[in-house]
C-alpha cells in the first residue's frame, strides 16, 4: 500500500486553537515512516496530547493537513482512517460495561465487521501477547491500572492499525505497572509495530524510539534521533528539560 | 368491605399497575430517545441539512422536556381527555375491553408522555455521568456514534440511573391516581367509590393507603436489590470472587 519512502502518516503546518484566540498546536509538520518508534516529548502544556488527538482526529485541526498513504484524511471516511490508527489513553478507557474479552472483540465486530469466532480468536491472541490471558472474563472494575492499560494495547491491536499513538501510557501508573506496560510496548518495537509515544520516560525514550520530537509551546524544538537531540541538540531550552528529566530518574 | 367490594379493588389495584410499569417502561424508552435528541451535538462538519435536522430534533426535546415537566399530571389529563374529546375523538367508544376502555387509554396516554419528560432528563444525567473517555476511546477505534450510544453509552447510562428510575416507578404507582379526574378507575378511585357508597371512609382510606405502601415499599427493595446486583456484576461471576485480586499480586488499582 505504501510506496518506498512514502510516510504513512504525514502531518503539514497543523494548527490547533481551542477558542479561536489561543493556539495550542501551532505549524506542526513531520512524518511517521513505517516501523517508526516516535518519542514525543516535552513540558506540560506543550501540545503533544493535542497532537496525538488531532492525528486520531479526536479533534480537528484548525489549519494544515493530515496526510495517510498521500490521501489528505479530510477526503478518507474518518471511522475507516481511525480503525488503521489506535490510540492509547492515559486513563486507559476500556469500556467499563464490557469484560476484558469484549473489549477487544466488539470493536472489531463494529468496525471491521470481523466473525464472530476470528474476532475472539484475535483477542485471545492479542490478550496473550500482553500477558492478560487469565483475566479475559473479569470486567475493568476489577483489574489493575497496568493490566487495564495492557487491555487497552491489546484492543487497540485487535484492530490491526498500522501506527500506534499512546498518550502518556504509563503517566497513571506506579513504577511496578509502569514497567510492565513498558515491557508490552518494547515487545511490540520488536515486532516492528509503528509507534508514536507521547511521554515523560526519557529512558524508554532513548532507548527504544528511532525519532524524537521535543515540543514546547506548541512549537517543535527539536526532531531528530535521540542521541543527537540528546547530546548535541543546540536549542538551550531542549537540553535544560532533558538534563533536568534525565537526573531525575 | 373488602370481601363485598374485594374483586373491584384488585381491578383497581391492577389498572394502578399496569398504568405505573407501562408508563414507566414505555417513558423510559421515549426518554432515552428525548435525552438522545436533546444531548445532540451540533458540529461545525455537519451539513446545513444535518444542522437544520439536528437543531429541530433538540429544539423538540427541549420544549416536550420543559412543558410536560411543568405542568401539574392532572391538569395535563384533563387537557388531553377534553382537547382529544374537542377534535373529535370520542374516549367512550375507544379501547379493547372493559379493562383497556378509552379511559385507560387516555391515562396510559398521559402518563407515558409525561413520565417520557423526566425520564428524558433523568437519562440524560445518566449520560452525563458516563465518562467522556468511554465516548473518546470508542470513536478512536473507528466504531460509530449511534454504535458507541447504543453498545457503550445507554448501558452505562441506564446503570447509573437505575435508583432514579425505580424511584420515577414509585411516583408513577401514587400520581396514577390523579387520572381518576377523567374518570379511570384505578385504586385510588375504586376504594374511593366503595368508601363513599357506604361511608366506611376512613377505614377504606387506610387500606388504600396500606396498598399504596406495601407496593411502594415492594418496589424500593426490588430497586435497591437490583442496584447491588449490578454493582457486583450481575453478568460476571469472577468480578466478586476476585476482588481483591490485586492486592494478592501486590498491584493497587
Amino acid at each position: 500500500m505504501t510506496k518506498k519512502n512514502e510516510p504513512i502518516i504525514k502531518v503539514e503546518n497543523l494548527a490547533k486553537s481551542f477558542d479561536g484566540t489561543t493556539e495550542i498546536l501551532k505549524d506542526i509538520s513531520f512524518e511517521i515512516q513505517k516501523r517508526d518508534v516516535i518519542a514525543i516529548i516535552g513540558p506540560s502544556g506543550s501540545g503533544k496530547s493535542t497532537l496525538l488527538r488531532c492525528i486520531n482526529q479526536l479533534e480537528s485541526a484548525t489549519r494544515g493537513d493530515i496526510y495517510f498513504h498521500g490521501k489528505n484524511i479530510r477526503d478518507l471516511s474518518i471511522n475507516k482512517y481511525r480503525s488503521h490508527v489506535g490510540m492509547v489513553f492515559q486513563s486507559f478507557n476500556l469500556f467499563n460495561n464490557k469484560s476484558v474479552l469484549e473489549n477487544c472483540v466488539l470493536p472489531q465486530r463494529a468496525v471491521l465487521k470481523t466473525k464472530k469466532k476470528e474476532a475472539v480468536e484475535i483477542a485471545e491472541r492479542n490478550l496473550e501477547l500482553v500477558g492478560m490471558s487469565d483475566r479475559i472474563h473479569y470486567k475493568p472494575s476489577s483489574i489493575s491500572g497496568g493490566q487495564k492499560q495492557r487491555v487497552a494495547i491489546a484492543r487497540a491491536l485487535c484492530m490491526n492499525p498500522e501506527v500506534l499513538l499512546f498518550d502518556e501510557p504509563t503517566s497513571a501508573l506506579d513504577p511496578e505497572m509502569t514497567s510492565s506496560v513498558l515491557d508490552v510496548m518494547k515487545k511490540l518495537v520488536r515486532q516492528g509495530m509503528t509507534m508514536v509515544v507521547v511521554t515523560h520516560e526519557m529512558q524508554f525514550a532513548k532507548a527504544v524510539a528511532n525519532k524524537l520530537i521535543f515540543m514546547a509551546d506548541g512549537y517543535i524544538l527539536a526532531n531528530d534521533r535521540p542521541d543527537i537531540v540528546f547530546n548535541s541538540c543546540k536549542d538551550e531550552r531542549v537540553n535544560t528539560f532533558l538534563h533536568q528529566k534525565y537526573n531525575e530518574k | 368491605m373488602i370481601s363485598n367490594y374485594g374483586s373491584y379493588f384488585f381491578q383497581g389495584l391492577l389498572a394502578t399497575l399496569v398504568l405505573a410499569i407501562v408508563g414507566t417502561l414505555v417513558g423510559l424508552f421515549l426518554g432515552i430517545f428525548l435525552a438522545l435528541l436533546r444531548n445532540i451535538k451540533i458540529d461545525e462538519h455537519d451539513s446545513i441539512l444535518a444542522k437544520v435536522l439536528k437543531i429541530i430534533g433538540k429544539t423538540f426535546a427541549t420544549v416536550h422536556i420543559e412543558i410536560w415537566r411543568g405542568i401539574p399530571m392532572m391538569v395535563q389529563a384533563m387537557l388531553v381527555f377534553f382537547g382529544g374529546a374537542a377534535i373529535g375523538i370520542s374516549w367512550s367508544g375507544l379501547g379493547f375491553s372493559d379493562f383497556f376502555n378509552g379511559y385507560m387509554i387516555c391515562g396510559l396516554l398521559v402518563i407515558t408522555v409525561n413520565t417520557s419528560a423526566y425520564m428524558a432528563e433523568i437519562f440524560r444525567s445518566g449520560m452525563n455521568g458516563v465518562e467522556t473517555g468511554q465516548m473518546e476511546a470508542a470513536r478512536s477505534l473507528g466504531m460509530t456514534y449511534m454504535q458507541t450510544i447504543w453498545q457503550i453509552i445507554i448501558p452505562q447510562a441506564l446503570k447509573n440511573s437505575l435508583p432514579t428510575i425505580g424511584n420515577e416507578f414509585i411516583v408513577n404507582i401514587k400520581d396514577s391516581s390523579v387520572l381518576n379526574v377523567i374518570g379511570l378507575t384505578e385504586l385510588y378511585a375504586s376504594v374511593s367509590a366503595a368508601t363513599n357508597r357506604n361511608y366506611f371512609q376512613i377505614a377504606g382510606y387506610i387500606i388504600v393507603a396500606l396498598i399504596y405502601l406495601v407496593l411502594t415499599l415492594c418496589t424500593s427493595f426490588l430497586i435497591r436489590w437490583l442496584s447491588r446486583e449490578k454493582k457486583n456484576g450481575i453478568s460476571n461471576p469472577f468480578t466478586v470472587k476476585h476482588e481483591n485480586i490485586n492486592s494478592i499480586e501486590g498491584e493497587t488499582k
